[in-house]
């Protein structure tokens, strides 16, 4: 028995028990000294003394030993409660006392989760296994909140729940996710719990179990900090971090580009067989501290089911990067997903793979917005119609291009359209909103001033709905001021223009007889062409967030300037259709755990088909005040990444997309690839993490094996030691009634009834 | 004044004092002059008793109570007698035995023994007894007779007196019943015979004794001297107490046993009290710390009563 007994019992401070233990042989060494006699003491009334001490002997013996034990036992035990004792709840007696709780448990199933081990299994499982494990420990009466901290971060238990037992079935539905961590608002959430039942005055505990990966706790230079409220973290819980990973090798694909997001056909650089044909980047990278030479990696790219390229890459030592090259031929117009894969197994599979998506057009699509019918021959919808298809056969022409009355302009008029150009601004009254909304989900608007003056009313309805009325300052009237047009000398689109000219020689001056003059105060908005007195003659803009305005000062007009029927025109045109083109339509990239905002062309779509034959529905919400479709949903991309404005439909899936792949809706599609940075399986270096996480406070560690081992030890901490020492005090005060009740000591009474039967003094004798 | 004449009489009287006297003639006479001045004159001191008759002077008697003016009247020699003059014998019993060695070391260093105290008050009562004209006797004892002197009241008797109290005490125990045996045998009068001891034997031996006594009608008073340290067990710190009549050592804490051992002496002394009333005669306790005074008195009250009574 004394054995499981000393197992059950342990404590903080174990020097301060022995001294307890050692303590009790000073009562006991007194006893034996005080029983030493002193000197000797001649008695006469022996026969009394000896009567006394035989009737008494036994009494006193046991009273003296009893006040002994006494006083041992008060040292002893006064040792003992500063000693911090803490009983094992096996024997029953941690039930006395012990304090409810309240933990908090934040797991981190984010992409390294998913690593696997020397044994095969995920990193997970040891996470999973520690969460129940601690859950195991808890009382009825304690309180439980579960938090998971991959994106989107998730309060699976927000309020912390009484019965933690019962939610042991949650954390065993927690699963490895593609999506990365953010720690940082997991923590967040955390502290949120904890002042929901705050008032309660528990002992909390907040436990973080993670790997502590690069990928899950990016604490390198630059890395985000911690949230600065969470410094209140420490002070309100007993903070805990299960003991981190050590470091696995992994290869990813962190990189995986075209070129060109958007080809048409017969427009590609590489046009010897009539194909389309896109260039590709493939980026692998190798986590290792090994960094040895000879490890192998083969990587495969299929186009839609088919393989285009397949390389084993052989690593040099030190390598960490490696760069493919390689191109896919386009058939026929579509969307094509392309996925990168690598063969080899390694240890996390779920950044293994990536998917972009390249689309091949056989038109551009082009509207022109001007006269409509009443255009002429000599009109600028004709100069511009020319110039973009300066050929007599359009059938087989890759651009496409159609003429509309600007005063019909709808949203009808707007499918499958690539690039609108505004001849007649003046006529678009009410409907620049509409080609605001168009623009943003990636489209080209280009627009000039109306040939004949007709007033100039449009400029502020178009600032206005392109959020430009702070920015761009257009002047009250054309300006006649003939100068030359020239290119900014610093402007990438004009080097390009002029590499890609034929005979440059040929070009004559470029005359302008008169302009709208625009000036700006934007950092989005860029010169291309000035006049040579620097006046801005074309300028241009993004329309978050994918497309783009151009702004040409000058009508297209023989009496604007020589523009139209210089062969300058439809090269200009055509190089600003064909470049802005592939930027203003990307594909739609998203990490995993997001519902992303996507723009008004999604509107007619009602759900998106993704990997695994998952189906998500697709929402359609009104921008707020501020913009932001859903202030109260934190997984929302915030407003300036959308370029929404007040007021404007935003398309969002109903759920987060978690699985990493391709999800299309009617002839769109968005790609989810799994962060890069994520799947960094090297464990985060100590002292970082440590600085990273100390903003919270000071952490302890726990194990993997031992996880609940802090809560036992911090939660039985001080309980015995004060019930011990109320058990001093108890025993202090009998000890004192005891020692006074055994010592006999001389008081009045005990001997007045001898001494009255002496004579008096002198005082009463006589 | 009369303050200050108590004190000084109470000065006279304390143990401080009188173990200052050496000779036990001083110390007795100092006694009973002590105790006569101030606040000690008492109408029952004995010393206005009635004259009786004359009787013709016989060698040996005291000149003190010659009457001179019959002398200067006849040339012839005659004694006074007094009323009480030959009804009172008194014997004095002295212990003598180990236990009576115990003493208290008092305020001047010296040791202030029961034996000391029961001296002392013997040699004071037998100084007023042969001044009042009673025969008095001594007997010093222990576990057997240590000195006799005979009652009487001639002129060398209060010497002999003296000198019988010099003995020293022995370590042997007291045997009162036997004691009291002998004392019988001894006595053929009626006496007062006051006993100073400090009763250090049974209960039942010392009750027979007295029974014995009373059936020859002798009237008893006992002074049973107690050191204080015996009456108030005082001793802090464990101590190894050794008997002074062969009893042995016993070696205690005596804060333990200091109530137990209070008990059982006061039970003894109720037993001695119940066994001394049932004849109802006179039981005392006599501290050895305080003045000698007042057993004086009760002496004397006590001869005065048997004295009205036989008279």
């Amino acid at each position: 028995m004394i054995q499981p007994l000393m197992l059950a019992i342990s404590f903080i401070s174990p020097g301060l028990a022995w001294l307890g233990l050692g303590a009790i042989s000073v009562p006991i060494i007194i006893h034996l000294l005080s029983k030493r006699p002193r000197k000797p003491q001649p008695w006469a009334a022996m026969r009394f003394l000896l009567a006394a001490f035989k009737k008494h002997k036994t009494r006193t013996r046991i009273e003296q030993l009893l006040l002994l034990a006494c006083r041992c036992l008060i040292l002893l035990l006064l040792g003992l409660a500063l000693a911090g004792p803490m009983l094992d709840k096996m024997f029953g007696l941690g039930i006395i006392g012990a304090s409810s709780r309240t933990v908090i448990l934040v797991v981190d199933n984010s992409v390294t989760s998913a690593t696997k081990t020397d044994t095969g299994e995920p990193r997970f499982d040891a996470i999973r296994k520690a969460a129940v494990k601690m859950v195991e420990t808890l009382e009825p009466t304690d309180r439980l909140a579960i938090i998971t901290a991959a994106e989107p971060v998730t309060a699976v238990i927000a309020k912390p729940s009484l019965n933690p037992d019962s939610f042991k079935g949650k954390i065993q539905n927690i699963t490895p996710s593609a999506s990365k961590a953010n720690i940082s608002k997991a923590l967040t959430l955390a502290l949120d719990s904890i002042k929901q039942v705050e008032s309660e005055n528990r002992p909390t505990y907040v436990a973080l179990l993670s790997d502590f990966s690069n990928g899950s706790t990016p604490v390198g230079p630059g890395a985000a900090s911690l949230d600065g409220e969470l410094q209140q973290l420490g002070k309100k819980a007993v903070l805990m971090m299960l003991e981190p990973h050590r470091s696995t090798e992994n290869v990813q694909i962190t990189e995986l580009t075209a070129d060109q997001n958007v080809v048409i056909a017969k427009g590609s650089r590489d046009d010897t067989t009539g194909t389309p044909v896109v260039g590709w980047r493939l980026v692998l990278k190798r986590f290792s501290h090994d960094k040895t030479a000879g490890e192998q990696t083969g990587v495969e790219v299929k186009l839609r089911d088919d393989v285009v390229f397949e390389r084993v890459v052989k690593w040099q030592n030190g390598e960490t990067e490696r760069r493919l090259d390689f191109n896919t031929p386009l058939s026929e117009t579509g969307l094509y997903p392309v996925t990168a894969r690598i063969t080899t197994p390694d240890a996390l599979d779920i950044d293994n793979s990536r998917t972009m998506l390249v689309r091949a057009k056989q038109k551009l699509n082009i509207l022109i917005l001007g006269a409509g019918r009443s255009a002429t021959d000599q009109s600028p919808e004709t100069f511009v119609d020319v110039a973009l298809a300066p050929v007599a056969d359009k059938l087989g022409y890759p651009l496409e291009v159609k003429q509309e009355d600007a005063d019909r302009f709808n949203q009808k008029m707007l499918e499958e359209v690539d690039v609108i150009f505004v001849l007649r601004p003046d006529r678009i009254a009410d409907n620049w909103k509409l080609l605001h909304r168009w623009a943003s989900g990636g489209g080209l608007v280009w627009v000039t001033p109306p040939p004949t003056d007709t007033g100039i009313a449009w400029p502020p309805r178009m600032t206005g709905a392109f959020g430009l009325e702070q920015k761009w300052t257009f002047a009250d009237a054309p300006l006649k001021h003939p100068k030359l047009l020239k290119f900014k000398s610093d402007d990438q689109t004009a080097e390009e223009f002029r590499r890609e000219t034929d005979l440059p020689d040929l070009l004559k001056p470029l005359r302008v007889i008169q302009h709208l003059p625009v000036n700006y105060d934007s950092a989005d908005t860029r010169t291309i062409l000035t006049g040579e007195d620097g006046s801005n003659l074309m300028i241009a803009t993004d329309v978050a967030p994918h497309g783009r305005l151009y702004y040409l000062a000058v009508a297209i007009d023989k009496n604007w300037s020589n523009l139209p029927i210089s062969p300058f025109n439809p090269a200009l045109i055509q190089h600003v259709v064909r470049t802005a083109i592939d930027r203003l339509q990307p594909p739609q990239i998203f990490e995993p755990g997001r519902q992303p905002s996507l723009s008004a062309r999604w509107a007619n779509i009602k759900k998106l088909d993704g990997p695994n034959n998952e189906s998500v529905l697709l929402e359609i919400n009104r921008t707020t005040q501020n913009g932001s479709p859903n202030a109260s949903d934190p997984n929302n991309d915030p407003p300036s990444s959308n370029g929404t404005t007040p007021g404007q439909i935003v398309v969002r899936p109903s759920q987060p997309l978690l699985t990493p792949g391709i999800y299309s809706g009617g002839t769109s599609a968005l790609v989810v690839n799994v962060n890069p940075d994520a799947g960094n399986t090297l464990r985060a270096p100590d002292e970082p993490l440590k600085k990273w996480l100390g903003t919270a406070g000071e952490w302890q560690s726990i194990t993997r094996t031992e996880p609940e081992a802090v809560i036992m030890k911090m939660s039985e901490l001080s309980d015995y030691g004060w019930e011990l020492l109320w058990a001093v005090l108890i025993l202090a005060i009998i000890e004192m009634f005891l020692a006074r009740y055994v010592s006999h000591a001389s008081t009045t009474h005990r001997t007045q009834g001898i001494e009255n039967m002496a004579p008096n003094t002198a005082a009463k004798s006589n | 004044m009369a303050k200050d004449t108590q004190h000084r009489t109470m000065d006279y009287l304390v143990p401080e004092t009188l173990s200052q006297i050496e000779s036990m003639e001083l110390r007795a006479r100092h006694i009973v002059e002590g105790y006569m001045t101030g606040m000690h004159r008492s109408p029952y001191f004995g010393f206005s008793v009635e004259f009786a008759q004359h009787r013709p002077y016989t060698a040996g008697d005291d000149l003190r109570h010659l009457d001179w003016k019959v002398f200067g009247r006849t040339d012839k020699l005659y004694l006074k007698q007094y009323q009480q003059e030959t009804n009172l014998d008194m014997l004095l019993l002295v212990d003598a035995s180990g236990s009576m060695n115990y003493g208290t070391k008092l305020n001047n260093g010296r040791t202030w023994r029961k034996y000391d105290h029961a001296t002392s008050l013997a040699a004071a009562l037998s100084y007023v007894a042969l001044q009042q004209q009673d025969r008095a006797g001594l007997i010093v004892f222990a576990d057997r007779m240590l000195d006799v002197v005979r009652p009487s009241n001639s002129r060398g008797q209060w010497r002999s007196i003296v000198n019988a109290l010099k003995t020293k005490p022995v370590d042997e125990q007291t045997d009162m019943g036997r004691m009291f045996d002998e004392v019988l045998a001894k006595l053929h009068h009626r006496s007062l015979i006051v006993v100073l001891s400090d009763f250090f034997d049974e209960a039942d031996s010392i009750g027979a004794g007295l029974a014995r006594l009373y059936h020859r009608k002798h009237d008893v008073m006992l002074m049973q001297i107690m050191d204080h340290a015996e009456m108030t067990f005082p001793f802090g710190s464990p101590t190894r107490f050794e008997g002074l009549e062969l009893e042995g050592k016993l070696d205690l804490d005596p804060k333990a046993l200091r109530e137990a051992y209070l008990e059982e002496v006061h039970a003894h002394i109720r037993a001695i009290q119940t066994e001394s009333h049932r004849f109802q005669y006179d039981h005392e306790i006599v501290d050895t710390s305080k003045s000698i005074g007042a057993p004086l008195s009760h002496f004397l009250a006590r001869r005065n009563a048997r004295l009205k009574r036989s008279g």
